[in-house]
């Protein structure tokens, strides 16, 4: 999903590409990431104080989540997951006011996919699914967050 | 007879051909469930629209108004207790045109513990420009969160800013109304073209009415309050005459023989004479169009958001039927097939949460959680339908009157948290949105800020505005 390979040729979406991978590091550059809303192109410069760390490289190149079954970084996803997302997502993951995190019904397309799941943390879905970008959390916690979720499901 | 015949046949045709479609019926309240417009309806010539940004930066923005004097400013309410003006070029003056978070020395005039407190809204007197009067709403701290209603007053020599001073010196407590929980006040405040002022309040708190607010005629609560406030400085306002209960709790002697049972329906011993029409839960946002006619976003509970329509010729009085009823749903909804009277007029339309009864299955289509009036909207083709934004799932919806019936059709899918709107001087449907939802609100001055937006058609967007996501 969302990998390089799948980008259309339509001129605009090149033009927008190019223009990202002329301010992105090349390096960074490999998964585009995309706002689940109208598919625009993410921002994902660093927040104030976040330092992009390897496991946020590596995941940008390739989409895959370093932190996956990682007791500390489990740890620290389930510590901030009750901070930021419980409320609406409840304990357990099973959808409140948000829908569930742990069944096969996703609202937004990309949401199968730990990219789509970045994207939607990240720089929000509709409505009262914000960015938690904007709200301080960094790229390197989203990771942790979503290697929680995924344990969730078991 | 024949000829008689194909003169009517041909008055008809012209009659299709004038309205486009079937012959047109007057715009009427729902008389029956199934003719409650529910998502999935569409309007005359599907219309289009963009939300494009005027301004942002607004600390928890929950009321917009326009002063209606012909300076193009916008008044974006900010929930902490600041009113900041847009000036005619989209720039947001630095001095708040009121801070009532400064005008005593102990600290703020206005409590905004819990998300649904703050400062709600401005309304600007019909004769703002002569008089520079406008009134605020708002849950005070000092009176324990009461809502209160006041009226200041602008000073011509610094038209953009009331300074603490001149509000301490011009403020008028129009209305302070006790508030038992944190919920639930409504807030909305508008001049009807009949030039009273209308209030949405709510029924006060907690969840199901446990008070009985909505039903009960002797308090304010769970109704739409309509006052005059053309009055002498010593008296706070007056009720309308013609308000519905206006008369109805006069001590009176008593006669009980040759009395129509009519004649002593109007007996309502306790009524309160400021109601205009009852039976609403969170009446926050309503909004009238340019014949009188009002639309009011009315909040529900657990499954259901209603839009009520109440023609200009209406005299007051309506029942909206909460807690008995929630649009067309019963109350409390224990499933799919309850049944149960419908007390009252009913919506013009209505729109499900995600899960639209207790257990159903969540929808990924046409829900929301929370409605918020933003205007009524004559361009665009939208024909004066009354736009909507959904606090929770970012809905843009239309109802309208489609020629024989209503409609409710979803306009945009945003990424927006809609907290208010109302119409521009020019018609304009502006609206604001927050970051600031019940579970993640880290504070009126602390959470994430936001914008104020005007809705336009879609084929109008200026070149190079920022336009709201929306999906596709
Ligand atoms: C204020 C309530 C709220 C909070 C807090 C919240 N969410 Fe959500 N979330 C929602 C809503 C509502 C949606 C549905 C959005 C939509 O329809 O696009 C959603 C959607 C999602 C989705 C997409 C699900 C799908 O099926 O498409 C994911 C993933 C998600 N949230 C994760 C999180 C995580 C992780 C956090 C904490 C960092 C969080 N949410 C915090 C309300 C919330």
């Amino acid at each position: 999903m969302a990998s390089k390979m799948h980008v259309s040729t339509s001129k605009a979406r090149w033009l927008i590409l190019l223009a990202a991978a002329a301010f992105a590091q090349p390096a960074l550059a490999d998964i585009e990431f995309r706002h689940a809303l109208d598919d625009s192109v993410l921002d994902l410069a660093p927040i104030k104080g976040e330092e992009i760390t390897d496991a946020v490289k590596a995941f940008r190149k390739d989409g895959v989540n370093p932190y996956s079954g990682s007791a500390d970084a489990l740890a620290a996803g389930k510590t901030l997951y009750e901070e930021n997302c419980q409320a609406c997502h409840l304990e357990d993951g099973r959808g409140g006011m948000g829908p569930s995190l742990v069944d096969n019904v996703y609202v937004n397309s990309r949401a199968n996919t730990d990219v789509g799941i970045f994207e939607i943390i990240h720089s929000g879905a509709s409505g009262a699914m914000r960015s938690f970008s904007e709200r301080g959390v960094t790229q390197d916690q989203i990771l942790k967050i979503i290697a929680y979720i995924h344990s969730l499901k078991k | 007879m024949r000829m008689r015949f194909i003169m009517s046949a041909s008055i008809l045709a012209a009659g299709l051909l004038m309205t486009g479609s079937v012959v047109s019926l007057a715009q009427e309240v729902p008389k029956t469930a199934d003719q409650v417009a529910r998502p999935g309806g569409k309007l005359p010539g599907d219309p289009k629209i963009a939300l494009v940004k005027v301004a942002d930066g607004f600390l928890d923005p929950v009321g917009v108004a326009s002063a209606r004097d012909g300076t193009g400013r916008i008044f974006v309410v900010e929930r902490q207790g600041k009113i900041k003006i847009v000036t005619k070029d989209g720039k947001v003056n630095e001095k708040p045109f009121l801070d009532l978070t400064k005008n005593s020395p102990l600290g703020s005039e206005v409590q905004t513990g819990f998300v649904e407190q703050g400062l709600w809204a401005v309304a600007f007197h019909p004769k703002f420009k002569e008089n520079g009067h406008f009134f605020v709403s708002y849950a005070s701290l000092p009176f324990n969160g009461a809502h209160i209603i006041a009226r200041y007053t602008v000073d011509p020599a610094n038209p953009d800013v009331v300074s603490v001073e001149h509000a301490n010196k011009t403020v008028k407590v129009i209305m302070n109304i006790p508030q038992p929980y944190y919920n639930h006040y409504g807030g909305g405040i508008q001049f009807g073209p009949d030039g009273n002022l209308y209030i949405g309040k709510g029924d006060a708190g907690w969840e199901g009415d446990p008070l009985d607010a909505g039903q009960s005629k002797n308090m304010l609560w769970g109704k739409m309050l309509r006052i005059n406030v053309d009055t002498a400085d010593d008296v706070a306002y007056t009720i309308p005459k013609d308000n519905p209960w206006a008369g109805a709790y006069q001590d009176r002697m008593m006669t009980l023989f040759g009395i129509t049972e009519e004649g002593f329906s109007k007996i309502h011993m306790g009524a309160r004479g400021e109601i205009w029409s009852y039976g609403l839960r969170n009446p926050y946002a309503f909004h009238f169009n340019k014949k009188g006619d009002l639309f009011i976003a009315e909040v529900g509970q657990n499954h259901l958001e209603e839009i009520n329509w109440q023609p200009a010729s209406s005299k007051g009085g309506e029942n909206y039927g909460w807690k008995h009823n929630m649009g067309t749903n019963c109350h409390p909804m224990t499933g799919p097939d309850d049944k149960c009277p419908i007390v009252g007029v009913l919506p013009a339309a209505e729109y499900p949460h995600q899960e639209p009864y207790p257990g159903a299955e969540k929808l990924k289509d046409g829900w929301g959680c929370s409605v918020m009036g933003l205007g009524v909207a004559d361009y665009a083709g939208l024909d004066g339908a009354y736009l909507t934004g959904d606090w929770c799932s970012g809905r843009v919806f239309a109802t309208g009157w489609d020629g024989s019936k209503w409609q409710l059709q979803e306009l945009a899918q945003t990424a927006l948290q809609f907290t208010a709107g109302n119409n521009d001087e020019d018609g304009t449907v502006l609206a604001v949105n927050c970051n600031c939802f019940y579970l993640d609100d880290k504070g009126a001055a602390a959470n994430p800020p936001g914008a104020l937006w005007r809705i336009v058609p879609a084929d109008k967007v200026p070149a190079g505005a920022e336009v709201a996501k929306t999906k596709k």
